[in-house]
């Protein structure tokens, strides 16, 4: 319902169409894509979630939790009174709401650059995967960027900080990809959900205990943080 | 008895070196409104704040419908409205939409609360102007609304004619005292409009520099601020006497061996002279004295004026 009316996000969940459209251009460009789920890992994977998806979900972090001290609204919910842990809890599920649904249309748009394309393999299985990998991505990546919360906390009403710490998280993530893939939140979300593709092949085996012992303690650490800032911060 | 429902020992608050709230000893009773008065950046806000858990106390101590509020913020916040500086709301939503959210998160469930706290302030309920669209009055109605929708027993309003016009701030003013007299709320209202506080106000808090220099009932100030006749005679307990016996003047209070006070104004000043000279009493000097509660702040803050 706060998200009501914001023009922004209307516009953020279109970009949702982008690779998927890029990857029709790739495909008709030549480009070696030889199925329905080599056009999917292009599609809804890859780039989506190693750069676009976490820098969008960055964006409408630093938004929702900046309009709210912007606009005070954040004096009237402690009044109420919401606890910090809650309100920080509320903000993640949204994030992921929104991440999960632009996952969805990602996968949607991607089916429908398969159709048009008129790839035989669209199938069930094809199709299962296809979702099953976008939810991963749709639910994982929110996590990831706790650590960015924590900034945007920190900066208080500066906002264009925490922004370009995305961008520098971000690529970061991205960069460490092919070197390692175990002590980044996004490279560890992309290990996660690419362990079990065959047909993607990784420089070194991917130590799936490591990747969620990691996760996991980046994400509570990057949340318990948050709440003592929240705790420590006069309004 | 006195029954307090806010009650402060030695609050104070630090930001750095600067001391922005000194050993503050606030007591709030059941069913009055208090006002604190003092001016911008006098530490009005800051201790509003503290008393709401959105700034931290660097010591002291605060009780809350008798509680300590520290280890009780759960049960004791949601009986307590307020409205602090702005009312914060969320532009792209109507008040409607924006009360239903504060609804959501107080757990309210009466259907009708709502509307019903809308009506309260004069807002159309189901309107369509989004809040970004309202005026100054508007948004401060709103945000009274919202403090007044779970009927609370207390309610903290910072400044809450700021930005009102004229007939608005009547209105707000009629507005506070009927939700104190009729529905026996605790109001703690801030101000730096002295005027604003003076017709409110049954206990006015004076704070400067963020101390608290007066706490007093209005009938008290008043008292202090009437109108009267100054008396400088050579022995009050003798002048007293023969006021008492021969004019009836009870209403007096003696300041010391030499000073006296006559609140009863209408007396002929010409008349009191000439009855304690023929008494043998010694009159120095005799004038009408005139108070206001300005002069009073003025002089217990060492300053200019208010406004």
């Amino acid at each position: 319902m706060k998200l009501k009316r914001k023009k922004f996000i209307i516009l953020i969940l279109i970009s949702a169409f982008t690779m998927p459209l890029i990857s029709v251009l790739y495909y008709l460009g030549g480009g070696p894509i030889r199925n329905f789920s080599g056009f999917s890992i292009w599609g809804a994977l890859s780039y989506t979630e190693w750069i676009i998806l976490p820098f969008i979900l960055g964006i409408v972090s630093t938004m929702i939790l900046f309009d709210d001290r912007q606009n005070d609204t954040l004096k009237q919910i402690w009044i109420a009174p919401v606890s910090k842990s809650k309100y920080l809890f509320s903000k993640l599920l949204i994030l992921i709401l929104f991440s999960v649904l632009y996952m969805f249309l990602t996968a949607v748009s991607t089916i429908g650059g398969g159709v048009l394309i008129g790839f035989k393999d669209i199938n069930n299985i094809t199709l299962g995967f296809l979702f099953k990998k976008s939810m991963q991505i749709g639910i994982l990546t929110p996590l990831a960027i706790l650590p960015i919360t924590v900034l945007e906390i920190a900066s208080k009403n500066n906002y264009i900080f925490p922004i370009c710490a995305t961008i520098v998280y971000v690529f970061l993530g991205f960069i460490l990809i092919g070197f390692t893939m175990e002590y980044h939140p996004l490279s560890i979300v992309t290990a996660m959900i690419i362990h079990d593709i065959p047909t993607v092949e990784t420089k070194e085996a991917i130590n799936l205990r490591n990747c969620y012992i990691n996760f996991t303690g980046f994400s509570v650490i990057s949340f318990v943080l948050s709440v003592i800032l929240l705790k420590k911060q006069d309004y | 008895m006195k029954n307090l429902i806010i009650e402060t020992k030695k609050l104070n608050k630090k930001y750095g070196k600067q001391i922005v709230v000194n050993n503050v000893d606030l007591h709030i009773e059941q069913g009055e409104i208090y006002g604190l008065l003092g001016r911008n950046g006098a530490g009005k806000t800051t201790i509003m704040k503290m008393i709401l858990g959105l700034v931290s106390i660097t010591s002291g101590e605060i009780n809350v419908f008798g509680q300590k509020l520290k280890g009780n913020e759960q049960q004791i916040y949601p009986r307590i409205g307020a409205i602090i500086e702005t009312p914060g709301f969320y532009p792209n939503l109507t008040g409607t939409e924006n009360l239903r959210i504060f609804a959501k998160l107080r757990g309210m469930t009466r259907k009708d609360c709502i509307k019903h706290a809308l009506d309260l302030v004069g807002l159309s309920y189901n309107d369509k102007k989004l809040f970004l669209e309202y005026s100054l009055g508007m948004k401060q109605r709103l945000g009274i609304a919202n403090a007044v929708m779970h009927e609370p027993e207390l309610l903290i309003l910072d400044e809450p004619t700021n930005g009102l016009d004229p007939i608005g701030i009547v209105e707000m003013r009629e507005f506070i005292r009927d939700l104190c007299k009729k529905n026996g709320i605790t109001i703690l209202i801030s101000s730096h409009i002295l005027t604003e506080i003076e017709q409110l106000a049954d206990t006015i808090g004076i704070i400067d520099h963020g101390i608290l220099l007066e706490e007093s009932s209005y009938k008290d100030l008043q008292k202090k601020n009437r109108k009267y006749i100054l008396l400088k005679v050579s022995s009050t307990s003798n002048a007293i006497r023969v006021l008492e016996q021969k004019m009836g003047i009870h209403d007096y209070e003696v300041e010391n061996d030499t000073m006296l006070r006559i609140y009863e104004i209408d007396r002929n000043m010409g008349e009191i002279n000439k009855l304690l000279i023929t008494n043998n009493i010694e009159v120095l000097s005799s004038q009408f004295c005139s108070d206001t509660l300005e002069d009073y702040f003025k002089n217990i803050t060492g300053g200019e004026g208010i406004v």
